[in-house]
């Protein structure tokens, strides 16, 4: 059983380093086959192992421990392990990594053709899947870590892979630098959590809250954590932070939009369907340790929300068809964080899933979009686009309902679930938190509507704005495109809401057995029960109306301009990155410049004038170096005496 | 048999010869004589002293001597000859070039 951890994470690892090696002697499309051949080989695997966690028994995974590494680190029996393991939840993840990576490597055969960097950008989406597999098959904390850092890595490369543009270097730089940030909160949260339960093995940490004690490897005394302690609430809001650097949470938020610079595939693979989850994943993964966390998870939820209604507003006046989107997953992680944060871990998960679905097939569409327009990449200059590219247009518009949140499609019945969570949660500041919080989350899905519509009705509705002449891609671009948007229709069928009866929900029980709600889950009752459902469709409606409505009356034209003061700050992202600026960068900018000044005029003064002055007392000498070989011999013979001298007269002892 | 301190009075005017001549002499040639000079003195000092204590450790000392001495000699008339096909001269004072 064993072998399935290799024979996942292996191939894209042996394709990334084929890639690098061989990949310039590689004709283009091969270097592509051998990449996406690699990722079916997993995909393979990560199905092989969904059926095998079926039948997995609750708080059962599988497990294979590879190395002890740093021994004794925390004294004795307090060793950290290098290990992975598969449950229902990383099963889930491998699935969607893996299935959605595939489509996107295949496409971006299509996409990237005639780059001259074809093969690298493959090497790089190999290595990027190979350490997303490690992050979710991690089985503790240090190893999650690694793979962790092993996207950021990706991601960077990918953001710059056009590294010629400056722009798009800067854009790799900053995703990097803010990740840092995330990251060494994470690192925190690891040392903390150390501390407290003495070992960093995932399994170990939830089972530490359980009544039966299982030590899954040697026998580690660990401590018993109580609920709501403080080193466990900080240990959580560490991670939290982690968590929200990874997922572009506020206040961290300002990468991702400027992530678009890279690739579209890759803005659909990482910054959309895979990485930037991480941080759900990490929240979820740790939910035994959340639950037992009421004031972190809290905050969770209200950063989730604050993010989510942050995205939902600068989305809505962006002209570029790739910040759209963007902003737009700055929203949607919103509404996963929320329902992490709400103790609905399965929710969370199952709207990483149906997101993966959309966004991914969203962000294609508008690959397909701008492959057909030679690089365009600005609403303003689109529109009318349903004629010239017919596939694409039906996809897009399915993806684009499916994000809104109409009924019957993927996008609504994860929403539905985690509006469900915003009204039963315990943690977000009892009864008034809970409906202030459902009432925020409507308000941001009803924006979603109107901003997904505007973005639809720009791209493929009336008429065309520019000057290009659009064609429809070939078949290897739309065929992933077709099957995205297959399962953007049924992928929600598998959390069907609770009223439609016992059995009816297929992804909470499965993912329950991970990752249970939370205890103290408030129970709905009545006409309550259906309050997330009737309003997640007034949501629909409402914002399609909205948009329809400011078409209608001013035109594709200005809608798209938005021209007016919320127009302007939403295009400028609530200038947060000026905000950014001002508080850090001009301050650093100035103290960088005081410090160049203290350097130049006193450490470099100083050190100058001290070398100046030893070299003046060395030349001071130096005559006696006068190249004679009989000054030399002199200053022997005389040194010589002297030194006999001395001893002779000191007495030889 | 000869006293050693008589062997410490040759060795010594052998010494004091090679060290004046070392300075005097201008020619590189003597010069590198001169010292072979005082180097022999130290070893008939080594190898008197070893006759004095019956000690043979410093006769193989000087044995080792010399043929460093031998080895430093082929050397060093390399770098004269060489010096001499380059400058013409084996006049030391010319050769102040690596002054500092």
């Amino acid at each position: 059983m064993e072998s399935i951890f290799y024979l996942m994470i292996v191939p894209p690892l042996l394709g990334w380093l084929l890639l690098i090696a061989f990949g310039k002697q590689l004709p283009e499309p091969t270097s592509g086959f051998v990449a996406s051949g690699m990722i079916l080989v997993s995909f393979v695997m990560a199905v092989l192992g969904f059926f095998g966690t079926l039948g997995l028994a609750e708080g059962k995974q599988w497990h294979v421990q590879l190395w002890e590494f740093l021994p004794f680190i925390g004294g004795e029996g307090k060793s950290l392990y290098m290990g992975f393991a598969l449950d229902q939840l990383s099963s889930l993840m491998t699935l969607i990594i893996t299935g959605i990576g595939f489509l996107i490597h295949v496409f971006a055969i299509g996409y990237m053709h005639k780059d001259p960097g074809f093969s690298r950008f493959f090497a790089y989406l190999n290595f990027f899947v190979a350490f997303m597999l490690i992050l979710v098959l991690a089985d503790s904390l240090p190893v999650l870590f690694i793979g962790w850092e092993g996207v950021g890595v990706a991601s960077f490369l990918l953001i710059g892979f056009w590294y010629k543009d400056f722009n798009n270097s800067n854009a790799a730089r900053k995703a990097f630098i803010v990740n840092r940030i995330g990251d060494a909160f994470l690192m925190l949260g690891m040392f903390l959590l150390f501390k407290e339960f003495g070992t960093l093995n995932l399994h170990e940490l939830k089972e530490s809250f359980g009544s039966v004690n299982v030590p899954l490897v040697g026998q580690v005394s660990r401590n018993t954590v109580a609920y709501g302690a403080p080193g466990l609430e900080l240990a959580c809001l560490f991670l939290m932070l982690g968590a929200a650097g990874k997922s572009a949470q506020l206040p961290l938020s300002t990468w991702l939009p400027d992530a678009m610079a890279g690739p579209t595939p890759v803005s659909a693979l990482i910054h959309a369907a895979t990485m930037v989850t991480a941080g759900v994943y990490l929240v979820a993964r740790n939910s035994e340790l959340f639950a037992n966390a009421p004031v972190a998870s809290g905050w969770v939820a209200w950063v989730g929300a604050a993010t989510a209604a942050y995205g939902a507003v600068c989305a809505i006046a962006q002209t570029d068809i790739k910040k759209i989107l963007a902003y737009s997953t700055v929203s949607q992680l919103g509404f996963m964080f929320v329902a992490v944060g709400c103790g609905a871990y399965w929710a969370g998960i199952f709207h990483v899933l149906t997101h993966a679905f959309f966004k991914a097939l969203l962000f294609l569409s508008s690959g397909s979009v701008i492959h057909a327009l030679e690089g365009e990449q600005d609403v303003r200059k689109m529109g009318g686009l349903r004629g010239a590219l017919p596939t694409t247009h039906l996809v897009s518009l399915i993806g684009t309902l499916a994000i809104m949140g109409v009924p019957l499609l993927a996008g609504f019945f994860s929403k539905d679930a985690i509006l469900e969570g915003t009204l039963k949660s315990p943690f977000v500041g009892g009864e008034a938190g809970n409906v202030l919080l459902f009432a925020v989350m409507v308000i941001v899905a009803s924006m979603t509507a109107a901003y997904m519509w505007r973005w639809y009705a720009l791209v493929f509705l009336g008429d065309y704005r520019g000057h290009e002449h659009p064609h429809e891609s070939g078949v290897v671009m739309t065929v992933p495109l077709m099957i995205l948007a297959v399962f953007s229709v049924i992928g929600g069928f598998i959390g069907l809401p609770h009223f439609l009866g016992k059995n009816v929900n297929l992804i909470e029980p499965y993912l329950e057995k991970v990752a249970h709600n939370a205890d103290g889950m408030i129970k709905l009752e009545g006409i309550v029960e259906f309050l997330p459902i009737i309003f997640s469709v007034l949501a629909v409606i409402l914002g399609y109306f909205v948009t329809n409505y400011f078409l209608k009356r001013d035109g594709a034209r200005v809608v798209a301009e938005i021209p007016n003061s919320f127009g302007n700050a939403s295009r400028n992202a609530l200038f947060l990155d000026k905000v950014y600026d001002f508080v850090l960068g001009n301050p650093s900018q100035v103290a960088a410049l005081f410090l160049g000044i203290v350097d130049k005029s006193g450490v470099q003064a100083s050190a100058q004038v001290l070398g100046e002055q030893v070299g003046e007392a060395g030349s001071s000498l130096s005559f006696w170096q006068n190249g004679f070989a009989r000054g030399y011999g002199i200053s022997i013979l005389i040194g010589t005496v002297a030194l006999i001298g001395f001893l002779i007269l000191r007495g030889f002892a | 048999m000869v006293e050693t301190p008589y062997y410490i009075a040759l060795a010594g005017i052998l010494f004091s010869i090679g060290a004046v001549g070392f300075l005097m002499r201008r020619s590189v040639i003597q010069m590198f004589l001169c010292v072979e000079l005082m180097l022999n003195s130290a070893n008939l000092v080594l190898v008197a002293f070893a006759r004095a204590w019956g000690n043979l450790e410093a006769q193989t000392a000087v044995f080792i001597i010399l043929t460093l001495a031998a080895a430093e000699v082929a050397i060093g008339l390399g770098i004269i000859v060489a010096i001499f096909r380059k400058r013409v001269s084996t006049n030391v004072d010319e050769l102040s070039s690596l002054k500092g």
